[in-house]
């Protein structure tokens, strides 16, 4: 498993929102969270909740499985 | 670069529809928490005030009735309506950490109060001091609210 030393999942975040030419300010008043949410969730420092993941997967339209990573593997066995 | 060019720079700079957005949110986060500093700092200074024309004079500072009630009102009036004033412009990142330093707010004067008062009722300290335990979970909840404010960026 490849979850970091604190247990937190990590997250592509960083590189979809600089594919988009957003700063992190852009990014958190799009969904309706601070600046400092966002660099938190970005740098590994707290993970999301599931209204805020799914949020994130609707504005990047990518799946959530393409946006955060637990480091178990994409399919489905971490059920 | 000066501070007020830094701005400026980034002032000119197109800002999209999510800045404008957060920029906005702040801005209604600090008039909210400087209103709550004015209803606290006016009646503070001035039961202040009268406290210390008091003490100069050298006879005890009695509050009337209507007096005491007004400032017990004006105070529960300005934590619940600031309360929820600030929770619609708080977002989960923020109430996490919140709940973190009222935890350990919390924690800090259950270990402290019931430690002094079985320590005055055995004699070894003075009696406790209820406006230092309010101080105390206040100082407790600075401190925590920094914490985790700088450990989470």
């Amino acid at each position: 498993m490849t979850v970091d030393v604190e247990g937190y999942v990590k997250n592509r975040l960083k590189v979809l929102r600089a594919e988009r030419d957003w700063s992190q300010a852009e990014l958190g008043g799009r969904l309706g969270v601070s600046r400092q949410a966002v660099n938190a969730i970005e740098t590994g420092k707290y993970d999301p909740s599931l209204p805020l993941a799914f949020k994130l997967s609707r504005l990047f339209d990518v799946p959530i499985e393409e946006i955060f990573d637990d480091g178990i593997g994409g399919s489905g066995d971490a059920r | 670069m000066t501070v007020s060019g830094a701005r400026a720079m980034r002032d000119s700079v197109p800002r999209g529809e999510g800045e404008r957005r957060d920029s906005a949110r702040r801005r209604k986060r600090w008039l909210i928490v400087a209103a709550l500093a004015v209803v606290g700092v006016i009646p503070g200074f001035y039961m202040g005030y009268q406290d210390g024309a008091a003490m100069a004079q050298s006879r005890p500072s009695i509050w009337s009735p209507t007096f005491a009630a007004a400032m017990a009102a004006v105070y529960l009036l300005a934590v619940i309506g600031g309360g929820i004033l600030l929770s619609r412009v708080t977002d989960e990142v923020e109430r996490q950490r919140s709940y973190k330093a009222v935890s350990f707010a919390g924690t800090a004067l259950m270990l402290v109060y019931p430690t002094w008062f079985l320590l005055w009722r055995g004699g070894f300290v003075p009696e406790p001091v209820h406006w230092m335990l309010f101080v105390l979970f206040w100082l407790s909840l600075a401190a925590a609210s920094l914490y985790y404010r700088f450990r989470q960026g």
